[in-house]
């Protein structure tokens, strides 16, 4: 029987065909496109609201004339904001790198109307050669020690620059004293590299950490440049995860940064959040440290003792605080 | 909060459009061919835009591996023009019985094969079509036909099987025919 299926496939009448132009095809598409959920929201709302003037007014005049009220402080606008999200990054070098490196970062990160300061709740890094540790970092806040630290994890996004990346903390003590000491909403960021295609669309819709997602890769770049992969909010573009891979081949062979971002909150700058963000060393903070190369016991210092975790300066106030 | 960016780009919708696209440039040829096997070509584009309408309507619910998807979308949308067909008495008959008009313009082919198919009813010969000229597996099948692997590979065996019959009686009838041509 397996001969008349082959004589039906000889047979074939058009083995192939010739589909319509897409564009032509996605014109008809346009007519019948239906309206964005937004627009249907919109849609609603502005019917509701329709229907509401009437009674609205009715109830307006009933309390204009019973009640006197003092005029609404009205928000100017313009007026800045913070923006405020906690990452923690996990580096994996790559298997044949010679060297093990990993280092654990958790840090709350603060914009301040496009001017950045960092937060920083805790610090573990562990440098290892060989199965020797050459450097520990260990420092615990609890949210209250700070330092300025540039992670290079989402400002890398604007200007990808790993030289910023490993050992951001001793090449780096000062926010104004590094490159790209103005850093940008990430969230403002992804926009403006999706527009430009820097970033470019993967897909979108499927669950990452229990939310819904949209995942973004870079353009294409050197073989030398840094491979991204971002996990975002579709509705917000903040990112939730974002993998870093420095080198073509893929990991364990090249190295890879896994940076997770939580609690993003854009808040109004009030005095009371101005006050909540002040940077100001701790001094009950827990630091260790042990010199590059010394291999030796860690041990206890203060975070000035220190000197590529030293506390932040006048340098690092909050602009107009 | 007046000083917050306006982050209105939507993503969906770019997302949505690129997808659709790889969708069209991967699968439009195969939904074309499965229609113009069964249509005209004009009807067969119509099918074709119409197939990508509803995959743009329903892109979250296309799966992976799209095509028996498309194709079983098409099946329906190829159902309902039909139906449309039958409505104002148009030649549905001859539209089933003679899968691709471009068939005759492409010369005789297997005269008693085709005259056997035509023998076949629609479920037969739209499984059969499916297996040899869509060249889908039986879980493709499936898909396009709504029913399960099983069913379908029962569907598939009967069919060879009808087709076979139809085939050798084809055969007879063409014999019988051309003995009482020489007598």
């Amino acid at each position: 029987m397996s001969d008349v299926l082959e004589r039906l496939k000889a047979d074939n009448p058009i083995p192939g065909g010739s589909p319509p132009p897409f564009d032509e095809v996605w014109a008809r598409l346009e007519a019948i496109k239906p309206p964005s959920r937004r627009k249907r929201l919109g849609r609603a709302v502005f019917v509701g609201l329709v229907g509401l003037v009437p009674a609205g007014l009715v109830v307006w005049l009933a309390v204009a004339t019973l009640f006197h009220r003092p005029p609404i402080q009205s928000v100017a606008t313009g007026s800045p904001w913070l923006i405020t999200y906690r990452t923690e990054s996990m580096m994996s070098p790559a298997v044949d790198s010679g060297a093990s490196f990993k280092s654990t970062l958790t840090t709350s990160q603060v914009w301040i109307s496009g001017r950045f300061r960092h937060r920083l709740d805790t610090i573990k890094t562990r440098l290892e050669s060989g199965g020797t540790s050459v450097s520990v970092h260990e420092m615990t806040g609890n949210g209250r020690q700070l330092e300025n630290f540039q992670s290079g994890a989402l400002d890398k996004l604007g200007a990808i620059d790993l030289s910023q990346d490993q050992g951001a903390a001793e090449t780096c003590p000062l926010i104004d004293e590094c490159a790209g000491g103005i850093a940008v909403d990430p969230a403002v960021e992804i926009k403006r590299l999706l527009q430009s295609r820097a970033l470019v669309v993967i897909r979108s819709g499927m669950l990452q950490a229990g939310r819904r997602v949209t995942e973004l890769v870079n353009g294409p770049t050197s073989p030398a440049s840094p491979r991204y992969t971002l996990f975002v909010d579709p509705t917000t573009l903040f990112p939730i995860l974002i993998h870093v891979q420095f080198g073509a081949e893929p990991p364990p062979r090249s190295s890879m940064e896994t940076i997770s971002v939580s609690d993003y909150r854009r808040v109004a700058l009030t005095p009371a959040n101005r006050s909540l963000l002040t940077m100001r060393p701790h001094p009950g903070a827990q630091v260790t440290c042990s010199g590059p190369g010394g291999g030796g016991p860690s041990r206890p210092a203060s975070a000035r003792s220190c000197p590529s975790l030293a506390p932040p300066t006048a340098a690092s106030q909050l602009p107009g605080g | 909060m007046g000083g917050v960016p306006d982050m209105s780009i939507d993503v969906s919708e770019v997302w949505r459009r690129e997808r659709l696209e790889r969708l069209f440039s991967d699968h439009a040829e195969a939904v074309h061919a499965y229609a113009r096997r069964r249509i005209d070509a004009t009807t067969a584009e119509d099918t074709v835009a119409e197939v990508f309408a509803v995959a743009w309507r329903r892109l979250d619910d296309v799966p992976d591996h799209a095509l028996p998807w498309l194709l079983a979308v098409a099946r329906r949308v190829l159902a309902n023009q039909r139906r449309g067909e039958r409505r104002r008495g148009a030649l549905l008959a001859r539209l089933a019985v003679e899968p691709a008009p471009a068939h005759e313009s492409e010369g005789e082919g297997d005269r008693p094969l085709r005259a056997a198919m035509a023998r076949l009813g629609d479920r037969d010969r739209e499984v059969l079509m499916l297996a040899a000229w869509e060249e889908l597996s039986s879980a493709e099948i499936a898909t396009v036909l709504g029913c399960s692997r099983a069913a379908a590979n029962v569907r598939l065996h009967r069919a060879r099987k009808r087709l076979v019959t139809a085939l050798e009686r084809e055969r007879d009838g063409s014999h019988a025919v051309g003995i009482g041509v020489v007598s």
